[in-house]
């Protein structure tokens, strides 16, 4: 098209105006859709003969939608331009078109068109900067360049307006979680949803915005914000962390959120830390966070702040995952190819979430690149991974899909005679959609699944299985209201199959499925408050164990232990509100509603007598779906944060959680054979408080964030096992069981620097764990009724992580692990009493394993840098246990020939080397 | 049930022990401190028996995990029965490590406790416990089962007072030895060319009284039922095959009322497992009794004393009473003993055949050397003999051979 740089248009304008408005009688017609400039002038040009005049970069965010029959051509441009700062001038047959500052006033009147804003729809022309324009905008540009936003009015109103929008992933139109947007003049400041949606109301004007994300370049826009408008923001990845950092004096949602205890990693930070079989490891990654422990080495199962294993709520993509590992422990279920950011709730527990008492552990994976088709694979040592992504419809649907399994099996065969007819395999896929309907609906599709299987010499075989799928509908009604539709189903299962001996060969079956339905409001009343409420429930149906002979010879009687069913509901309401700049608060509650359901045989005990066989005194047969009994209550989430100055602020929370469905373990780990119980009339639900206090100060430039949390928290009806508990195949839990009460106390301190050559975390935690019986009528009182420390009592805890860049393809990063060894009580001695041989065991975890220490270091090795070329690839190559250090993964005890010895049992006793190929293209 | 879980438990630690057998890892002695020390605690076993039933207590220690006896009696303490009100009752050591005395006739309505000072001058003292009154047992049956018998034992409190029981028993039974030896060898015959003789009845040793203690723990409770019964709660089983019911069985079974707390000793006693202890187990807990140091009360002792009365019933059981079952087949065969020439000629001045004389074989016949041991050359001297755990009932789970005076 023809560009003229034309200085002189503004002057040239005024001298021809009046003369423009008479010449034109010819009458055409035009229906532009979300038309360019381009288009638009191209389409004119075609139809008057008019030569068109423009500044291009003027006019790179107009959007014309515009229908029109029969009308000249003063009419048209008038109409395209309504409430626009758009301008035009006829002078013969040429027009010029203006994005005029200054003089747009002073012009004659009627020569801009001043309808008000109700003109009909079908002729209105609406500016809307939510579609980008076509033409790729110069990153300089789109910061400097100033987005009118609303319908623009000659004055600024007073008061207040609504910007709303998605911030997204320039190259792959993912959505960015997370990411912030602030106006530092006002200091307010929204984060982006789990969408990548924000919604923040500020005074009308001019405003500069600054946005951050994970793992992306700051970028800032600025804006004059007439009234309600959208403003999609588009940002670009930080390509690499060796340019040196912009000092940002805004990187602060460390210390301005009110949110604490809420730790998010992004999966480049996920990807420094080296792994025992070189590929990154998300749960493994969690561990090294403050105030998250787990028993052993080879455990995905993690405590956090004194919880049990099955405390916390592992929601990936919004799915609740049972089991998240593989191989036992050795891999975490999530693909790291896939996986965009993990967020960790240890304190602030929105009041979405429910459930469980000790933490969310929200995993999310990428959205597929909705621009072009790309992929990656890894080759390790044990396992390969391949993912692909693409646009299904260009910007509006894509698709994104990864599988990973492994070919362990050659390295088994290496093992000595007793092992080597083992195999052991896993494979997960994983399948996510993402399509946008229209500006204001958008459907979210996910698919997972994730397969296990062992033989273990040929005799027993182990599988276990997820099995998730879930459909999101999220509907923005207006700028300041949104809502999230989802239905779900989760499934849990594994089976045991022993064919040894064919006379007493078995499978052993437990499953659970969880049926969820889910309905979230967000709602941004006002730049100080921000409101969210919804409902929940989750209908289970767990099966606790089928034990079925398994082949024709099997003399096995069938074993069924009764299903069970529930449904869990819960309403919720919450509210941020920002008292002054420098006091926020939020407040949420959450009421829990939880119906246990027939088909069920109920045992009934005498009163105050211990929950065994002998005190049954009836039991009640309840039908099909009936409600047997209900527990509920509210749960509040509080939390404060006042800010002391700008880089330092002071928050405190108090949350409390109830739990309905307890893991039944016989391990300290989480295992393959372990079983969930529902909440019946003998097993009451958990119920957990806990109260915080932190402070949080940024520093150097806010390059390093440093944070100290304290925290006390009380857990009511956590389930302990009797001695010699019988726990599968048990339709009698509550005779097993006992009910002990927790309580948890611990100091978090962290120092975490983002940016620079050099990055990483140091963090360490002081916490104390210890669990009391406190059921009178057990019959049994463990630790004579005192306090003992529970199985993941670990007091100190020290974790480093470190990266260091010494070029743009070449990196290394250390992780350092230091914890005091866990509880363990002991068998100190043996003895003769009742006719039998009798072992004397010290009191409840008494003693201790020694400590552990562990040393990891890997390099990242990228290939050319060249941005255009088929495939990247990287390799990465470390070391894990550098020192080789022997920590005890188990401690047990073995007779042998009428001696009892002790032994200590290492999974990693010596350095691991791995390496890992990586390819994208 | 525990089968499975048992099972799976042994799987995960193959599997753990699957990474050590890669390489990466590796198992090693684990000796903590805790485990390593000589943990010598006192264990008191018995009870204060009230009626007409001698009171017995056993003291012994506990040894550590690496020995191989477990039996260590605590020989030289002084223990007493003490009476709240002041009386003491004191019981001599009758055996090493055990202290008895006859029927104290001690008071129904008065607590009892245990006194212990041991050798090495540490004092231990138990609760008060009061006196329970056992009821009588009501009937000990035999339901026959597919597997064999059951021996199962039903009692009742009409004042709803006992609500807590334990039983032990002891059983008795005939055991014959697959072979019987009339002949003994007898080196004092006065025949001097005779080496056996026949066998008074007092020297049979086909046929003895076998008993056995229990050695499970056996309590069971009715404080959830409407009324103080307990029914048909089952003592033992003895399957079909088994020697104990060849000829004739008798069972005794004793009766304890218990008070809840010691009745939650008990089952806490029951329930902590022989496993040792992974981590893939339940936690065994650790099982306070009621007695104390006072002298060193962070010192452990393990054991719980209480006082009852003592019920028994004795029931016997005669094949005729069963059902036809298979008779277990018999395992020995008479062994012709070959005996070196030279050595069997032997006189007096001689030695006699080491086997023959320690009793590993038992002649079958009479040994008359006379004929053969003069000819020349002396031929191979052939003896029907057996090997003694054929014969001899004696050295069978240390059988008796005269008849207890129980005996009908």
């Amino acid at each position: 098209m023809k560009k003229i740089y034309f200085f002189g248009l503004c002057f040239v304008m005024l001298c021809r105006l009046a003369a423009a408005q008479d010449v034109n009688k010819k009458t055409i017609s035009v229906n532009f859709q979300q038309a360019t400039i381009e288009q638009v002038v191209t389409d004119l040009e075609a139809k008057t003969g008019y030569h068109f005049y423009y500044t291009q970069a003027q006019f790179d965010s107009l959007k014309v939608t515009l229908q029109l029959n029969d009308k000249p051509l003063e009419v048209i441009l008038n109409a395209a331009f309504q409430k626009t700062d758009y301008h035009y001038a006829i002078i013969d047959q040429n027009v010029f078109l203006s994005k005029a500052r200054q003089v747009s006033t002073s012009l004659a009147p009627g020569f801009f068109n001043a309808q008000p804003a109700n003109a009909p729809p079908a002729n209105a022309a609406v500016t809307d900067y939510t579609v980008e324009t076509q033409a790729k905008v110069a990153e300089a540009t789109t910061e400097n360049k100033i987005y009118e936003i609303g319908i623009r009015t000659n004055s600024i109103k007073a008061g207040n307006a609504t910007l709303a929008g998605y911030v997204r992933n320039i190259k792959t139109g993912e959505a960015i979680i997370g990411a912030s947007i602030y106006n530092p003049d006002d200091k307010l400041g929204v984060s982006t949803d789990q969408f990548g949606y924000y919604s923040l109301t500020l005074p009308r004007g001019r405003h500069t915005l600054i946005v951050k994300g994970l793992g992306m370049k700051d970028t800032r826009r600025k804006i004059i914000l007439y009234s309600d408008g959208k403003l999609n923001i588009e940002m670009q990845e930080q390509v690499t962390s060796l340019k040196e950092v912009t000092i940002s004096a805004e990187k602060v949602a460390n210390v301005k959120s009110v949110e604490m205890g809420v730790n998010k990693l992004d999966i480049k930070s996920i990807k420094q830390i080296p792994t025992a079989f070189g590929e990154a490891d998300v749960l493994r990654v969690v561990l090294t966070l403050p105030g998250v422990q787990s028993v052993g080495e080879a455990t995905t199962g993690f405590n956090v702040r004194g919880g049990a294993a099955d405390q916390n709520l592992v929601l990936f993509n919004d799915a609740t995952i049972y089991n998240p590992s593989h191989f036992f422990g050795f891999f975490s279920a999530f693909d790291p190819d896939l996986v965009k950011d993990i967020e960790l709730y240890k304190s602030t527990i929105p009041e979405k979430y429910g459930g469980r008492l000790s933490s969310v552990l929200d995993v999310t994976d990428r959205d597929g690149n909705k621009k072009k088709f790309t992929g990656s694979a890894g080759i390790g040592l044990l396992t390969s991974r391949l993912n692909i992504e693409g646009p299904i419809v260009k910007d509006k649907t894509s698709f994104i899909f990864g599988g990973r399994t492994t070919y362990s099996d050659w390295l088994l065969s290496l093992l000595p005679e007793a092992y080597k007819h083992s195999s052991a395999s896993f494979y997960d896929l994983n399948l996510g959609i993402t399509h946008q309907i229209n500006d204001k609906n958008t459907l979210y599709l996910m698919g997972y699944m994730s397969q296990d299987h062992f033989r273990l010499n040929s005799d027993t075989a182990y599988a276990y299985s997820n099995k998730n799928a879930n459909i999101k509908w999220k509907h923005n009604f207006n700028n300041k209201l949104y809502s999230v539709l989802l239905f779900g189903i989760d499934h849990y299962d594994y089976s045991i199959t022993s064919t040894a001996n064919p006379v007493d060969g078995y499978q052993l079956k437990f499953g659970v499925n969880q049926y969820n339905g889910r309905l979230d409001f967000n709602y941004y009343t006002n730049p100080k408050n921000t409101v969210d409420f919804g409902i929940s429930s989750s209908f289970y149906i767990l099966n606790p164990g089928n034990e079925q002979p398994d082949g024709a010879k099997s003399l096995v009687v069938p074993d069924v232990v009764e299903q069970q069913r529930a449904l869990e509901n819960a309403i919720y309401l919450g509210d941020k509100y920002d008292i002054t700049p420098k006091l926020s608060l939020s407040a949420g509650i959450r009421y829990s509603l939880y119906a246990f359901l027939g088909p069920q045989t109920i045992d009934h005990y005498a009163p105050n007598l211990p929950r065994e066989p002998v005190n049954v005194t009836d039991s009640t047969t309840y039908g099909t779906n009936k409600v047997i009994n209900t527990y509920g209550g509210p749960e509040l989430r509080l939390s404060a944060r006042y800010n002391i100055n700008d880089d330092m602020s002071l928050k405190a929370a108090y949350n409390s959680m109830r739990q309905f469905i307890h893991l039944i373990s016989n391990t300290t780990a989480i295992s393959p054979t372990d079983t969930y119980q529902l909440s019946d009339p003998n097993i009451k639900p958990q119920y957990g408080q806990q109260v915080s206090l932190g402070l949080y100060r940024n520093a150097m430039a806010n390059t390093i964030e440093t944070s100290v949390e304290v925290y006390y928290k009380t857990i009511d009806n956590y389930l302990d096992y009797r001695s010699g508990a019988t726990l599968l195949l048990q339709p009698h839990m509550e005779q097993q069981t006992l009910n002990t009460r927790g309580k948890a106390y611990g100091v978090e301190f962290l120092i975490r620097k983002t940016a620079g050559k050099l990055n990483g975390w140091l963090s360490y935690t002081y916490s104390r764990t210890y669990l009391q019986q406190d059921d009178p009528y057990a019959g049994e009182l463990i630790n004579n009724g005192g306090w003992y420390p529970a199985n993941y009592d670990k007091p100190n805890d020290f974790n480093f992580n470190g990266n260091y860049r010494f070029s743009h393809r070449f990196s290394v990063s250390l992780d350092v692990t230091y914890s005091t060894g866990r509880p363990i009580t002991l068998p100190i001695a043996k003895y003769e009493y009742g006719g039998s041989e009798r072992v004397y065991y010290s009191d409840r975890n008494a003693y201790r394993i020694p400590d552990y220490f562990r040393t990891d270091l890997s390099m990242n090795i990228e290939g050319n840098h060249k941005v255009h070329q088929l495939t990247h690839n990287s390799w990465s190559i470390g070391v894990y246990n550098l020192t080789g250090r022997a920590n005890a993964y188990s401690t047990f005890f073995q007779e042998q020939g009428g001696v009892i010895n002790g032994y200590q049992l290492s999974i990693f006793a010596k350095p691991i080397p791995f390496i890992n190929y990586n390819i994208r293209f | 049930m525990g089968k499975d879980a048992d099972m799976n438990r042994k799987q995960l630690a193959k599997l753990i022990l699957l990474g050590v057998a890669v390489g990466w890892g590796c198992k090693k002695h684990y000796t903590p401190k805790a485990v390593s020390t000589a943990n010598s605690y006192l264990v008191v076993e018995g009870m204060i028996a009230a009626g007409s039933d001698s009171t017995i207590i056993t003291l012994s220690r506990t040894v550590q995990l690496t020995s191989t006896s477990v039996h260590k009696p605590e020989a030289g303490a002084k223990i007493a029965v003490d009476d709240q009100q002041g009386g003491s009752y004191p019981l001599p050591e009758v055996d090493s490590g055990k202290y008895a005395a006859p029927p104290l006739n001690l008071d129904n309505s008065h607590k009892y406790r245990l006194d212990i000072t041991t050798a090495d001058g540490q004092t231990y003292v138990s609760d008060y416990v009061p006196v329970k009154v056992t009821p009588p047992v009501d009937t000990i049956s035999t339901p026959i089962t597919a597997n064999g018998l059951s021996i199962t034992v039903s009692t009742h409190d009409a004042s709803n007072n006992t609500r807590y029981y334990r039983w032990d028993y002891t059983e008795t039974f005939i055991y014959q030895s697959d072979i019987e030896a009339d002949y003994i060898f007898d080196p004092t015959n006065p025949d001097t060319l005779k080496w056996s003789r026949l066998r008074t009845p007092a020297e049979q040793i086909h046929t003895c009284y076998v008993t056995l203690n229990s050695s499970i723990i056996n309590v069971n409770s009715s404080a959830a039922l409407k009324q103080d019964l307990i029914s048909n709660n089952l003592i033992t089983q003895i399957p079909k095959e088994s020697e104990k019911i060849v000829h004739r069985y008798s069972i005794l079974v004793k009766q304890y009322a218990l008070t809840q707390d010691a009745y939650n000793f008990w089952s806490l006693l029951k329930s902590n497992t022989q496993n040792i202890g992974t981590i893939f187990d339940a936690q065994p807990s650790v099982n306070q009794g009621n007695i104390h140091c006072t002298s060193n009360p962070s010192l452990p002792v393990i054991g719980y004393v209480s006082a009852s009365t003592i019920a028994q019933k004795r029931i016997f059981i005669d094949r005729s009473d069963l059902p036809v079952w298979p008779i277990p087949g018999y395992q020995c065969n008479p062994d012709p003993k070959v005996f070196k020439p030279n050595a069997i000629c032997w006189r007096r001045s001689s030695p006699a055949p080491a086997e023959l004389n320690a009793g590993i074989y038992i002649p079958l016949e009479a040994i008359s050397t006379a004929a053969e041991c003069y000819k020349e050359p002396i031929p191979a001297f052939t003896v029907k003999t057996v090997y003694y755990t054929c014969a001899d009932c004696r050295f069978h789970l240390n059988g008796k051979t005269h008849k207890p005076s129980f005996w009908k």
